[in-house]
């Protein structure tokens, strides 16, 4: 098992350095000058744009800047960013907390829904409510998160007045309606999922001796059925809370919540590369850290993933 | 026995009362009594840059700044230079100016400003190695001495006409030296703050999220702040900002979205402070290219627009509409006589589709051309290029639309980006200026003078460049507006630019407070000291 997981760490500290180098090629592939964007194009003196190209050592070549970058994040250290004047590290130190939540009380929320309205599906299958709750997961897979997040925040902030209509930090009641429109597309696939794996689990040779036993239909359902329909469920949610993170930057976006999406986004917009290279590197890396954790699962589960 | 039934059943519970919560959750955010507030929230649509004068210069850092430091002098409602933490200043001959500094100004942390802190906080803005972004209002600055006890002579290497606007801006903003020192190259982030002598003083920054402010019991002035706290929260999201406003959330949002004026317009319980700006949108010819290199070709294209209708169908109050000049009246300054007298005299355009055709076949362009506007996303450019695509599509001329992103429409607006031959990468190009302060030259000087970088026209007459230097080398008023108007004769001529508008500043509010101070240079001048409830 430890040679499996070293293994596997191994492997991602490769994908990590193919992906830094990506990231780094990225933000210098788009026509923009990071200078020009700093002073905003007001009239600044050409020495001032020297010295700060000079600061930034966007004077140097390419392969360099490399360098000192990849450097620097072996050390912990992202580098500063352009437009704060600040260390990147510091910058998503600030943050992180709230994107973190986020994702966490989106992934929460959309499990206790999720699971719940896929078995009532599976259970009641073909009939008004599974027809219902089908077409409504339907809407919600296919409406994009931002859009969602925008109705949401104009429906129950601005007509119905339930909800504020930013997040600033003071109580979670803030943190509901963008925890509702990030968990809304993962209800939607972890509930088809729950309901596929169901159907499946109760129309197996198990379930129907479990019920000529006698035992509670409710039992049945829950300590068999559900019991073995749980390991696809939890590959699709764990894939699905690395998606979250992407998602999470629009929701941020969307309710002002100051999370690294916000941080990305701006950083995108100004062309502040070390704050684009670090939380993209970041995001990268919690999504792989997320993929070992399920591999890792796996394995524990079953023997046979370890040999391959 | 059946431990995964009664998890289920506990996360149905925990669902349902997840849903309960969630309909009984509804409070007032909107109806807290307006009395009772001690915290006025202002929306910013952007993240500051720093806490720092020097890196004071744009819409969201400036605001914050503002509050925390002053500057020697200041600009009032009609865009004149007051005392501040200078109490007199004058004009001793071409080059020599000086100041005297008031000797009763206290810092926020109770300590006295001195003549050292003064001098200490501009030469840091001068020091090319702080990398200001005001740096460059020093360019021509030779020397700045103490004089006398409470007096600072500055001296210039040379005749400037625009250096009695810098001690009302950012760059001769007054910092604590004892602090700036003490905080080294953390002064300006979250954990270096900054102390200054403003009428509210710095609590706390969380990046991206907020900056807290709070009264400056200390403050020398007068009154200090109505509201002990101000809160600035960042918002980048348009329609959040705005949503936010409408529901109380904030109360205050200081340039609200043009788009969505009408959204603001048509709340009852929002009002809007408004005023004429320094700006301009513009749309400049490459004339570096064919065949806008010609001036005919550029004559008749300005005759074929109708700007008119689009001022009246897609400006109406995002602005002022435009003239021949390439400013409002706005930056008439204290010269606001002779200048509207040159403006009611210019040129008028006139709007003529048969004549522009006439022009363009006796430019030998009878059949029309295709070419590209280059624009970023903003809504209001957007459609101003696509009402100037359908009206040249009457004289034969097909125009592009090229959006860009604003970061790499900044780089082509400035010359950042050339193509293979070292010239300016666009056709037309749909931009704004802004001057920094109320001078008649404030607009002309960027966008007119040959081989300036933010003259996106690429424009260069050698007899208007060389009058638009001289005038800025002579401080004789008279003499100055002479020049610029030769200038502007010439260059109304050849129309490097069409003008679409001038663009007016806005401030969003909460219709139960009133009284943010603010002017046309706002970007130095915005105040939230007296705002309060109406009463």
């Amino acid at each position: 098992m430890g040679k499996f997981i070293l293994k596997r760490l191994g492997q991602m500290v490769l994908v990590l350095i193919a992906v830094s180098v990506l990231i780094f090629a990225m933000v210098r592939i788009t026509p923009s000058d990071p200078v020009a964007s700093m002073t905003n194009g007001k009239n600044v003196s050409e020495e001032t744009k020297q010295e700060l190209r000079a600061h930034y050592n966007l004077d140097k070549s390419y392969p360099e800047q490399y360098a000192i970058w990849i450097t620097g994040v072996f050390q912990g250290e992202f580098g500063e960013s352009f437009t704060y004047k600040q260390d990147v590290d510091f910058l998503i130190g600030e943050r992180i907390g709230t994107t973190l939540t986020l994702v966490l009380m989106s992934g929460l929320l959309a499990i206790l829904i999720a699971i719940p309205v896929g078995v009532i599906s599976a259970v009641k299958m073909n009939t008004w409510l599974d027809k219902l709750l089908s077409t409504l997961t339907l809407i919600f897979v296919a409406s994009p998160v931002f859009l969602t997040a925008l109705v949401l925040m104009l429906v129950f902030a601005l007509e119905l007045k339930w909800f504020p209509a930013i997040y600033q930090g003071n109580s979670i009641k803030e943190m509901i309606l963008p925890a509702i429109a990030l968990a809304m597309n993962m209800v939607a696939l972890t509930s088809r999922i729950t309901r596929t794996t169901m159907i499946e689990q109760l129309n197996s040779d198990y379930i129907r001796t479990a019920t000529a036993k006698g035992l509670p239909r409710s039992r049945v359902i829950v300590t068999y059925a559900l019991k073995n329909a749980l390991i696809p469920i939890i590959t699709v949610t764990s894939v699905q809370i690395g998606t979250m993170l992407v998602g999470a930057v629009l929701v941020e976006s969307v309710f002002a919540m100051g999370g690294l999406g916000d941080l990305l986004i701006s950083g995108i917009k100004s062309a502040d590369y070390p704050v684009v290279q670090g939380v993209t590197l970041l995001m990268v890396t919690i999504f792989l850290v997320i993929n070992l954790l399920v591999d890792i699962l796996y394995a524990v589960l079953d023997p046979r993933i370890r040999m391959k | 026995m059946n431990r995964f039934s009664r998890i289920l059943a506990l996360i149905m519970c925990a669902a349902m009362m997840f849903t309960l919560l969630t309909a009984c959750g509804g409070g007032d955010t909107s109806g807290e009594a307006a009395a009772e507030k001690d915290t006025f929230t202002i929306a910013l649509d952007s993240d500051i840059v720093k806490l720092d004068p020097a890196f004071a210069y744009d819409f969201t850092t400036n605001p914050v700044v503002n509050q925390i430091t002053q500057g020697l002098l200041v600009f009032d409602e009609e865009n004149q230079l007051q005392p501040m933490l200078a109490s007199s200043w004058e004009q001793v001959d071409d080059v020599t100016y000086v100041y005297q500094i008031r000797d009763d100004v206290t810092f926020s942390d109770g300590s006295a400003m001195t003549m050292d802190d003064v001098l200490y906080s501009l030469e840091r803005i001068a020091n090319p190695d702080t990398a200001s972004y005001l740096g460059w209002m020093y360019d021509n600055v030779a020397s700045m001495e103490q004089t006398g006890d409470w007096e600072l002579t500055v001296t210039l290497a040379a005749p400037d006409a625009t250096w009695q606007y810098v001690p009302g801006t950012t760059a001769c903003h007054v910092i604590s030296k004892a602090h700036a020192e003490a905080a080294g190259d953390q002064l300006g982030t979250p954990e270096g703050g900054l102390i200054g002598t403003g009428p509210y003083k710095f609590v706390s920054w969380q990046n991206g999220t907020s900056v807290e402010l709070t009264r400056n019991e200390n403050y020398w002035g007068e009154d200090a702040g109505y509201f002990e706290n101000l809160t600035f929260k960042i918002i980048t999201e348009d329609t959040t900002r705005v949503t936010a406003l409408q529901t109380g959330d904030v109360d205050c949002t200081v340039a609200p979205p043009e788009n969505m004026l009408d959204v603001i317009a048509g709340d009852e319980n929002l009002s809007m402070t408004s005023s004429s700006g320094f700006g301009v949108t513009f749309l400049a010819f490459n004339t570096q290219k064919a065949p806008f290199d010609n001036a005919a070709v550029r004559n008749a294209i300005y005759t074929a627009i109708d700007l008119e209708t689009i001022y009246s169908s897609l400006i109406k109050s995002a602005g002022e509409a435009s003239t021949p000049l390439p400013n409002s009246a706005a930056l008439f300054g204290s010269e606001a006589d002779a200048w509207t007298e040159y403006a009611a005299n210019a040129p008028a355009h006139t709007y003529d589709v048969e004549a522009a055709k006439a022009m363009l076949a006796e430019a030998g362009y009878a059949d029309g051309f295709e070419c590209t506007i280059t624009i970023n996303d903003n809504s209001l450019r957007n459609s101003m290029a696509l009402a100037i695509q359908e009206q040249l599509s009457q004289v034969g001329i097909t125009v592009n639309i090229n959006k860009v992103s604003t970061d790499e429409h900044t780089a082509l607006q400035f010359g950042e980006i050339l193509d293979a031959n070292g010239l300016r990468d666009y056709d037309m190009l749909m931009a704004g200026w802004e001057a920094d302060y109320p001078d008649p030259s404030g607009n002309l000087v960027p966008l007119c003078q040959g081989g300036n970088s933010s003259n996106a026209a690429a424009y260069n007459n050698e007899e208007a460049t060389n009058l638009i230097n001289q005038q800025l080398q002579l401080s004789d008023p008279v003499a100055r507006n002479d020049m610029m108007f030769q200038a502007l004769d010439i260059i109304m001529a050849e129309t490097p630019y069409i003008y679409m508008y001038y663009p007016v500043k806005n401030i969003a509010m909460n219709a139960a407070y009133e009284g943010v101070t603010m002017n046309a240079s706002w970007i130095w001048n915005i105040h939230f000291q007296d705002v309060h409830p109406v009463a």
